[in-house]
């Protein structure tokens, strides 16, 4: 597991397209922070930050699924996977091995990109609130794994990256842009009385959505959301929402571990 | 003999302690005083329930502590011309309508006190130009901190009052001041209802359910005050305004709060100079016609203004700080008009759950797609280019930001070079 | 996907399982004092005599914190469905179905946006009621369907001042609208 996290990581590390993702990131971000530097306020949920997290919510799940998808495509069409499959190798320790070392990568090239676009701000003379940086830094970073892990299951049954690149386009859209738009259609036709749940339900099947909720909700924004939601929030606004957070990323994570190694698995045998 | 003696002993004692108790209450203190006499009570505690019907002064001498469990109020003033100073009141009755202090009659004075209540703080009750000023008030959500009733012309200034129900309610008192009045931790900070041309001037009501509630009252002046941080609650706002005609809104700061003005079904009403800051909601109408909203500034909010079925609205020279701004005959107003769709608030009328999208990059894109119809949108056909007034910040410091930023690359520039290794 | 998509499908059947089996009547929901505003006014609903409430056709339950306020909802709303209404017992708040209550309108009652109906289960304590405290008016559903609903400060303001204070202890509301005017 730890060879293929390495080897991974040393692999995204080295390629040309890793460092576009730093002009990228560097470029996106530090101009987000200048439009900050230029709102009057700073900390809380105010438009900035909305327009920050949304931002944020466009480009990253679409970058993450492709890098994901494509870091098993690329390895299933070059023939590296079939090489593999002769090593007596655990599916898990691979899955959980390209995961691991594609998120290190991921989060090393953000985590510099944050640091080179704040120090670029700071030093235009902007200033920012410790507490605002940190729920959006946390925030992407949540994003960015969530969503390489779904690439990475995208990945284990595509053959090619052709078809990885269109599905993890068309999961994008499906869960970021018209998201509320088929649940708004959808829910239009079912009872009232069940909107309420399933709304509640669905919330936790689109990861996307569920981070933006805790998103606002950790800005003490989660009034926003109205009545319906007060049982909800009055959960997660406790310390008990660490515990349903951990809860959920572990149901998550078991769910993409075992579609991903079951897919891998039954590929390895045909 | 010697027992004869005795007995008048004990006849006498009997005689006189009652009297010298009594002597000691404050109640005969107030019994015995001529009208305009100052009462000065020494410090202590004094568990009694004093009624004060002439025009007397009582003022403490340090602390001076009234304590009531009754259910009468610890203090019931009445008449005109009462003066308390310095006077600190428990109070713990628990009835409906239990208050630490009863206020009718005319031109009393209440200055520097402090209240501790189950229930309610002060009650007006019919009277007219009392002043209360400089005092404190906690409660436990259960009572009003002051509540007028059918009182005019009263004056409430420089009051701190934390976790009543209400802070400061009004109803059917008319003519009224209130001034300088800090509220926080209550349920509605200041709330009026069928009360007419009151005056709420730089009152700071914060982290209530509601900053302020005007509910059917007309030509009020709410001007100078400062709604901020009222966002907790699902129904939270920074000022309420339903049924109310012909009033001002000016000069007040809105920060922070989940709404900063919801208006519903109000007609003829002027808002002009307000700072709307840093809310969810900016402003939000509903059924609120011919109403004026000019040279507000709106800053930071994350929807900044929506609007359903109202019209006739005169929206103009706002400065929205996330509009488009063009500016080509330099008269500081931009040609573009800023618009304000209201298809969310029209989705979640209807179904208030879709709340849960609130600005949901989906329902952006849903909005842009679904333009609604230009009457039914709420247009600044003028906004300012500038800021109506000055907006300031707060910073962390940078040494902090820097040391964050610094440690950012370096744990990743570490990482980076570790994972670059040859195995 | 596909475990999510089946979770949704299964999620979907439960709900219409639970839906099928709750489909007896309509109940009265529960008010929540922190978050429950009334539909026509937005003040916050306390848990009390005076608090009503609509169940649309469609399961939407809307509260109100005066009967009036209730009313001026129907009014405004002529064309929703409404499956049924509720009012509280004046004494021991239970919900009653609106059309079998009985009604008082008396200027001395305090209640929350100053429309001054109050409701009852029986007619009995209703009438009681209405014996002990004078001016008031008794009513049915129908009648109630065409009282006029005024405020009682227009009343006021057409009367001029005068009143007295009133001992009629009732639970803390938005507020007490402490009024008397029996004199009327």
């Amino acid at each position: 597991m730890w060879n293929i996290w390495r080897s991974e990581l040393r692999m995204t590390v080295r390629q040309r397209s890793y460092y576009s993702f730093l002009i990228l990131w560097v470029a996106v971000l530090s101009l987000l922070f200048l439009l900050q530097n230029s709102a009057p306020s700073l900390t809380g949920y105010t438009n900035m930050t909305g327009t920050v997290a949304n931002i944020a919510l466009y480009i990253i799940p679409l970058f993450m699924l492709i890098i994901g998808s494509f870091s098993i495509a690329n390895e299933i069409e070059n023939g590296q996977w079939r090489l593999l499959c002769t090593y007596p190798l655990f599916t898990l320790s691979y899955v959980i091995g390209k995961i691991g070392g594609q998120f290190t990568a991921q989060w090393i090239v953000f985590t510099f990109s944050f640091g080179i676009s704040m120090a670029i701000s700071l030093v235009i003379g902007g200033g920012f609130s410790m507490k605002w940086l940190w729920a959006i830094y946390l925030f992407s970073v949540t994003l960015l794994f969530i969503f390489l892990v779904i690439g990475v299951c995208i990945g284990s049954f595509v053959k090619t990256r052709w078809q990885a690149l269109s599905i993890s386009v068309m999961l994008w859209f499906f869960l970021i842009m018209i998201w509320p738009t088929a649940l708004i259609g959808i829910l239009g036709s079912v009872p009232y009385t069940w909107i309420a749940p399933l709304m509640n339900a669905l919330l936790f099947v689109n990861p996307a959505e569920l981070i933006r909720v805790a998103f606002v909700i950790s800005l003490d924004a989660g009034s926003v959301f109205g009545q319906a939601y007060d049982s909800l929030l009055s959960y997660l606004e406790t310390s008990l929402s660490i515990l349903i957070y951990i809860l959920y990323f572990i149901c998550f994570l078991s769910v993409s571990f075992l579609f991903s190694m079951g897919m891998l698995e039954w590929r390895k045998r045909r | 003999m010697s027992q004869l003696k005795y007995m008048l002993l004990i006849l006498v004692l009997v005689l006189l302690l009652p009297g010298e108790t009594d002597a000691a209450t404050l109640q005969s203190k107030i019994e015995r005083a001529v009208p305009g006499e100052t009462i000065e009570i020494s410090e202590g505690i004094y568990e009694e329930n004093l009624v004060i019907t002439k025009p007397i002064t009582l003022k403490g001498q340090g602390k001076v502590l009234i304590r009531s469990c009754e259910e009468q109020p610890a203090i019931t003033i009445k008449g005109e011309h009462v003066s308390l100073e310095q006077i600190q009141v428990e109070y713990c009755g628990e009835g409906k309508e239990a208050t630490a202090i009863s206020i009718s009659g005319s031109k009393h004075q209440l200055t520097d006190f402090e209240i501790e209540t189950k229930r309610y703080g002060i009650r007006l009750d019919g009277a007219s130009e009392v002043n209360i000023q400089d005092g404190l008030i906690t409660g436990q959500r259960k009572g009003n901190g002051i509540d007028l009733w059918e009182s005019s012309h009263n004056t409430i200034q420089n009051m701190k009052i934390t976790r009543m129900q209400d802070g400061i309610y009004l109803e059917q008192s008319h003519q009224n001041t209130l001034r300088q009045n800090h509220i926080q931790g209550s349920r509605y900070g200041m709330h009026l209802m069928f009360a007419d041309d009151n005056v709420l001037e730089k009152n700071i009501a914060q982290y209530n359910m509601t900053g302020t509630m005007l509910m059917r009252v007309n030509r009020v002046q709410v001007v100078g005050n400062d709604f901020s941080y009222n966002r907790d609650n699902v129904n939270a706002q920074g000022l309420l305004i339903y049924f109310v005609e012909n009033s001002r809104i000016a000069e007040n700061s809105l920060t922070g709060n989940r709404v900063g003005i919801y208006m519903e079904t109000s007609e003829d009403n002027l808002m002009t100079n307000n700072k709307v800051m840093d809310n969810f909601i900016g402003v939000q109408f509903t059924k609120a016609n011919n109403n004026q909203l000019t040279r507000n500034t709106f800053v930071g909010n994350v929807n900044e203004a929506q609007a359903i079925e109202s019209s006739n609205n005169e929206v103009s020279h706002n400065y929205w700080d996330a509009s488009a701004k063009l500016d080509l005959k330099g008269k500081g107003e931009s040609i573009l008009p800023f618009v304000a769709d209201p298809y969310f608030l029209t989705l979640t009328a209807d179904v208030p759950e879709f709340q849960l999208f609130f600005q949901s990059p989906g329902v952006l894109l849903l909005q842009k797609m679904l333009k609604s119809p230009a009457d039914q949108v709420l247009t600044d056909e003028a906004p300012l280019m500038e800021t109506t007034m000055e907006v300031e910040r707060t910073e962390t410091s940078a040494s902090a930001l820097w040391a964050m930023s610094v440690g950012m690359i370096i744990v990743s520039t570490s990482l980076f070079i570790v994972g670059r290794k040859r195995v | 996907m596909k475990k999510k998509l089946f979770s949704f499908l299964v999620l979907i059947g439960v709900l219409s399982m639970l839906a099928a089996c709750g489909d007896k009547e309509v109940q009265p929901v529960a008010i929540n004092e922190e978050t429950d505003t009334c539909a026509t006014c937005n003040m916050a609903v306390v848990d009390n005599q005076y608090a009503t409430q609509v169940i649309l056709e469609n399961g939407k339950s809307l509260i109100f914190d005066d009967l009036g306020c209730m009313y001026a909802w129907m009014n405004e709303n002529a064309d929703q469905k409404i499956s049924a209404e509720f009012v509280r017992d004046y004494d021991n708040k239970e919900w009653v179905s609106a059309d079998d209550a009985t009604y008082v309108y008396n200027q001395s009652v305090k209640t929350p946006m100053a429309y001054n109906v109050i409701s009852f289960e029986q007619k009995a304590d209703a009438e009681k009621f209405a014996a002990d405290h004078a001016g008031s008016t008794l009513m049915t559903a129908d009648e109630l369907a065409k009282h006029s609903w005024t405020q009682n400060h227009e009343m006021m303001q057409n009367m001029g001042e005068g009143h007295s204070h009133s001992e009629d202890g009732t639970e803390e509301s938005g507020h007490d609208m402490e009024q008397e005017n029996t004199s009327h």
